[in-house]
């Protein structure tokens, strides 16, 4: 049986013991299968527009009901989800990668390299988030690419610290010297031996970043930051039905129990990965 | 880059040390780890180093591999190894002869094997400098593992560290490290952390495994025993200080130095009467930062003279057959010790 085989059946069956992190894994596996396939599976095309129609609540051909042009909103759910992930894909590969890098580099270079990306680190990390995409918003006009550009930048800090702390706990161990004493150069110890203990919590990290950076896409969305009118968006659904508040709730619930959902699957995932991974417990195998 | 930097000279010692002094900068000062330190592990042979925790036998070969902690001052020295300083060589020299001719096997077994990895994979590793093709590199690790007495090496490598033992796992360490055939081995205690009927077998295999290879051993232990089964040559360390070497049946049966002598009356094996006391040497090590004057185990020592308090004793050699001493000279291995006792009249 393969390494990945393994490892999969591994957290199946530690799945099966643990009803939180099924629900988790049921729930983001729900959530994928969904957005994946909105093409498929959205009952009406997002964007058509039906003012005859408009702020409708839920019908045999609207089962959400309609927005205040009258679009379909579980269409538009469905949709906006997939902006949802290809950001939070997108934005968590790149920033993780980055932070990989860079964090195993302050954790293991010399002791100077440190502190500039430290301080760097700390600097990006002391802007509000919010802010930081009004600034940035403002010199390039708002545009899905700036939204994954601004979680990119604000998210590496993020890997980056935890994986310069995993590196820094690896360098003193005994096995880590070992290999230093056997003649291995530095980016030797760090590809074949620092990145596969840090990359299980990296993995982790990641599923519970998924929340966060869909909550900030939703969240530049909602401000009209992010995706750009017609385009479908949590957040933009969101935006549209507050201001319709009194008129129909729908357009809210619709687009907030997403959210609701994708938090707390991914984090009961996660949760769930982090106990299998643990390293810790993992001592324990026979 | 890759290949031989240093000419390699064939005989002579592999390994001379002479006048090596390491300093640790801390807040109260210049840490004296190590001070004059000399010791020749010459070529085939086995030479083992003894002493209490905190003598400096780690700082010792850290100094050796050239991996000492950052706040670690040479003050002066010589490592020579097979004809160059390696305190001298670039790190990128120094780094191509560990684990090529340098290699190192380390205390705990639990913890030097990375544990993410197969066995099979680490194996791979070590031999990164060769350009064999990895089914090579795969026989090759599967031959070191038979070396060293692993029984079905194939599934051995397809496993990961924590299916093995102890004992196991200190082999496969034994078998990386002596995978590039290197010249020099450096054992750092690599026995403590097993149980006593492994540490036989490991030791055995040790033996075996030098006379096969030819390289020379250098031996780090506080276990007596176990020096006395291996070493052809003894080193005995104390505070940072060589008080004793020789060859190790002259130092074993007729130890000069009188912490020498104390350190084998408290071998838990050369207790002749029935005791509920283990020996022990009274006192505690001498501060490093202040060091004191004179000998550094007077305040220790049950036979110390009005000059020990005054008079750093040199490490002297004793000309064979007379009973005179002579001033010491790095190369051979006579029988020498730093005690004041040995220009007393008999």
């Amino acid at each position: 049986m393969s390494k990945a085989q393994n490892t999969v059946l591994r957290i199946f069956n530690a799945l099966k013991k643990d009803p939180l992190g099924m629900a988790g894994f049921i729930l983001v596996s729900i959530i994928l299968f969904l957005t994946v396939f909105a093409a498929w599976l959205a009952p009406h095309d997002p964007l058509e527009i039906d003012v005859y129609n408009r702020l409708a609540s839920p019908t045999a051909a609207h089962w959400l009901g309609t927005d205040q042009l009258g679009r379909d909103i579980l269409s538009r759910v469905l949709f906006g989800g997939q902006v949802a992930l290809k950001v939070s894909l997108i934005a968590i590969s790149v920033s993780m990668a980055i932070g990989l890098v860079l964090g195993m580099l302050a954790g293991f270079g010399p002791r100077w390299l440190d502190r500039i990306l430290v301080v760097s680190f700390d600097t990006v990390r002391s802007f509000p988030t919010i802010m930081f995409a009004l600034a940035i918003v403002a010199l390039t006009g708002p545009s899905l690419n700036t939204v994954i550009g601004v979680i990119i930048i604000t998210s590496i800090p993020v890997y980056a610290r935890v994986v310069r702390t995993q590196t820094q706990a690896l360098r003193e161990r005994d096995f880590i010297l070992a290999e230093r004493a056997m003649g291995a150069s530095m980016f030797r110890i760090l590809r074949y031996h620092v990145l596969p203990n840090v990359a299980a919590p990296m993995f982790i990290l990641a599923s519970m970043d998924v929340p966060a950076v869909v909550g900030m896409e939703a969240g530049l969305s909602f401000l009209g930051l992010g995706v750009s009118p017609p385009t479908a968006s949590w957040g933009s659904i969101l935006n549209d039905g507050y201001s319709y508040l009194r008129n129909s709730p729908w357009p809210i619930i619709a687009g907030g129990i997403p959210l609701i959902a994708v938090t707390l699957g991914f984090t009961f995932f996660g949760e769930a990965l982090r106990d299998i991974f643990d390293p810790k417990l993992r001592r324990k195998d026979p | 880059m890759n290949g031989p930097v240093l000419e390699i000279p064939v005989n002579g010692p592999v390994l001379e040390i002479c006048d090596l002094s390491i300093n640790y900068q801390t807040d109260h000062g210049a840490l004296r780890a190590l001070r004059n330190v000399n010791l020749t592990v010459p070529k085939g042979k086995i030479v083992g180093i003894v002493g209490e925790s905190g003598c400096g036998k780690s700082t010792l070969i850290s100094a050796i591999i050239r991996l000492l902690a950052p706040n670690a001052r040479i003050a002066g020295g010589v490592v020579q190894f097979r004809g160059n300083d390696l305190l001298k060589l670039s790190p990128e020299q120094m780094r191509n002869l560990r684990g090529d001719e340098i290699s190192m096997v380390f205390q705990d077994p639990m913890t030097s094997l990375n544990p993410v990895l197969t066995i099979g994979r680490q194996m791979a590793d070590v031999q990164h400098r060769s350009s064999s093709s990895r089914a090579a590199k795969n026989t090759r690790s599967l031959q070191m593992l038979e070396r060293v007495g692993i029984a079905d090496p194939e599934t051995q490598l397809r496993r990961y560290p924590h299916h093995l033992s102890g004992g196991m796992r200190q082999r496969v360490a034994i078998a990386m490290a002596l995978m590039a055939e290197p010249s020099l081995l450096i054992a750092d205690e690599p026995t403590t952390a097993l149980d006593a009927t492994l540490e036989v077998q490991i030791i055995k295999r040790l033996r075996e495994l030098q006379h096969d290879f030819g390289c020379s051993i250098l031996f780090i232990s506080h276990h007596l025993g176990v020096i006395a089964e291996l070493c052809d040559e003894v080193v005995v360390m104390y505070a940072g200080e060589v008080v004793e070497s020789g060859a190790m049946r002259e130092v074993f049966s007729a130890p000069q130095h009188p912490y020498t002598q104390k350190l084998l009356d408290c071998d838990p094996a050369r207790i002749a009467q029935k005791t509920r006391r283990l020996p022990v040497i009274e006192g505690n090590l001498p501060s490093l930062v202040h060091l004191p004057e004179g000998c550094i185990f007077k305040d220790r020592c049950t036979l110390s003279l009005p000059r020990c308090a005054t008079e750093r004793p040199r490490l002297l050699g004793r000309l064979p057959g007379s009973g005179q001493t002579a001033p010491v000279s790095v190369s051979g291995t006579p029988h020498r010790s730093a005690c004041h006792l040995l220009e007393e009249p008999a």
